[in-house]
């Protein structure tokens, strides 16, 4: 334990270019955002399923589906849906390596 | 407005740039306050009045104290301000207990009627922002801070990072940052994001999916489960109780960080503590420092007065510390719980005939973390007898089902390993982070992002410490 590093974001300013720097974290930010987008796209359309109903949200809603079913098709969810679907499979294992049955049947790779 | 949300996503990809575009501080700051009431609005808009009001109260009464010069004057405005605060704090969060517990004693003498309750609805966050405001009054008064702006106190008391579970965050620290055009650094920007995914990790798959699949099945019907379960459903609670409420204090200084502004350290590995007093200088650090420097010190004297004084101060803390977190007895008795642990530690270590006995560090470090899970189990049971309950079941080998999983144990064990991590690993991190180009960062970033959302249970429960 220290208290000499009390303020964990304090890290040294290594004489960064202010300007620069802000490019930088704005374009993490961007790059970030559209590979979210582009990888997780059954995030944005349940998200759009949540927002209460209303005409905005309707067309919201057949934007996310449909941005969902195109990634569908190109596969670009395929890697979220199998960790995913890995995960799912652990989380239902017991000590002999056993899964219920009925819960097995449905572990297949979620539709993204 | 939940942090691993889309929600708040978009909402951060708003105010990040608009704040970074502002044409000046003043601005800047004048925008982070309407998109911290935009953040606090969207659980009840109700209460942004009240949040105003608090910061207003402060800042008026810090502001009357910088400005007289009398003792006694200055002693009451002290008074008055932190009356107000424990009185909107009083109100909205014990109200409905003291009249439940006034009422039952009432009808204990035969005298009483149904009491009246009013089923206040507690505003989130309120604990947090009126111990803030109290710590500004007082260290107005003692001559800590100078009396700040009013536009620093309303951003002060509404930043969003911290505004709903802290950390709270001193005017000392704050203020100065406020006052100056913040500067981005890469330091800042990898380690903020490193946080960012750090928390998301341990909220969103550590602490949900031990709560969903076990802890919160267990603590429900306690009599349904064996021995084993009970216990490994404590160890559960106390990694899952440590992963939530570490993991909002490491989003909101990731976020603060990308804003351009550092909070302190709120959890520093508390399960590898030796001892109860190094437990609280690792826990909710904010919280802890705050008991110590304005109640246990300022108001009640700390060690001064003999070691029988330092023993009633230590429990009166602890007592006071557990009452924070609710108008509940589960929370008095943890808080006791801790005060008499701590008592028991400095009577050993000053008593001649027990301060020769010393344990072995590892010993210590078990021992410590057996206490501090039995106080969860009161702090987690739903009342005093679900408690009792609970402790007979482990005590007297219950019976009931096996539940536990492999994938929980394995994230019990993860949980506590994370323990032995160094204390600045996270730091060298962020040093190897930020010489990265940013298309190399944010593609880190987002298959960090993709794998914890891949791993974490079904939606986002909000976090413990919302409740406080």
């Amino acid at each position: 334990m220290s208290d000499l590093y009390e303020f964990p974001a304090a890290l040294a300013d290594e004489g960064d270019d202010g300007r620069a720097t802000l490019k930088w974290a704005g374009a993490i930010v961007a790059l970030t955002t559209l590979g979210l987008a582009l990888f997780n796209p059954t995030a944005i359309s349940g998200w759009v399923d949540d927002l209460p109903p209303g005409p905005t949200n309707v067309r919201l809603t057949a934007i996310g589906e449909g941005w969902a079913e195109t990634a569908d098709r190109i596969g670009l969810g395929m890697g979220h849906a199998r960790l995913h679907a890995v995960w799912k499979s652990a989380e239902r294992t017991d000590w002999k390596g056993r899964q219920p049955v009925e819960m097995a049947a449905t572990d297949q790779p979620a539709t993204p | 407005m939940l942090f691993p949300t889309l929600t708040f996503g978009l909402f951060f990809l708003v105010v990040f740039p608009a704040v970074w575009a502002a044409r000046s501080n003043e601005w800047r700051k004048l925008l982070l306050l309407v998109a911290s009431w935009v953040f606090y609005g969207a659980w009840d808009w109700r209460f942004v009045p009240l949040l105003i009001g608090s910061a207003l109260i402060n800042w008026g009464a810090a502001a009357l104290i910088a400005r007289s010069d009398d003792a006694r004057t200055r002693k009451a405005l002290l008074i008055g301000g932190v009356a107000a605060n424990l009185l909107v704090l009083g109100f909205f969060k014990y109200f409905d207990f003291f009249a439940e517990q006034a009422g039952s004693l009432l009808t204990l003498f035969g005298i009483g009627q149904d009491a009246p309750l009013m089923q206040v609805i507690l505003p989130v966050g309120i604990s947090f922002f009126t111990f803030q405001g109290i710590s500004y009054v007082v260290d107005v008064h003692r001559g800590r801070v100078p009396a700040a702006r009013l536009l620093d106190i309303l951003l002060l008391m509404s930043f969003f990072p911290h505004l709903v579970a802290g950390p709270i965050v001193r005017a000392a620290d704050l203020v100065p940052q406020f006052q100056q055009t913040p500067k981005l650094n890469r330091g800042m920007v990898s380690m903020g994001l490193l946080l960012i995914v750090w928390g998301l990790f341990k909220k969103a798959v550590i602490a949900s999916e031990l709560a969903t699949q076990f802890v919160d099945p267990v603590f429900s019907a306690p009599s349904a489960h064996g021995s084993l379960d009970l216990i490994l459903a404590a160890y559960g609670y106390a990694v899952q109780i440590y992963c939530d409420f570490s993991a909002y204090s490491d989003m909101a200084i990731g976020i603060a960080a990308l804003l351009g502004y550092r909070f302190p350290r709120n959890f520093d590995r508390p399960y590898r503590s030796a001892s109860l007093q190094e437990f609280w200088r690792r826990w909710h650090i904010s919280l802890s420092r705050w008991l110590r420097d304005y109640l246990y010190i300022e108001a009640l004297g700390g060690s001064r007065g003999g070691k029988f004084r330092l023993y009633r101060n230590l429990m009166i803390t602890m007592l006071l510390g557990g009452l924070w977190h609710g108008a509940a007895w589960t929370f008095v008795i943890w808080g006791g719980l801790h005060g008499g642990a701590l008592v028991i530690e400095r009577v050993w270590a000053t008593s001649p005939r027990t301060r020769e006995i010393v344990l072995p560090h590892w010993a210590k470090v078990v021992l410590t973390f057996h206490v501090v899970t039995l106080g969860w189990i009161f702090f987690r049971a739903a009342s005093f007898d679900d408690a009792l309950a609970y402790l007979g079941g482990i005590v007297a080998p219950a019976t009931g089902a096996v539940t536990v999983t492999p994938l929980i144990v394995l994230l019990i064990v993860f949980g506590l390993a994370i323990h032995a991590l160094r204390w600045d690993s996270m730091t060298r991190l962020a040093e190897r982070l930020r010489t990265l180009p940013a298309p190399a960062l944010a593609g880190a970033v987002v298959a960090a992002m993709l794998v914890v959302d891949a791993m974490r249970f079904e939606g986002i429960a909000p976090f413990i410490y919302f409740r406080f």
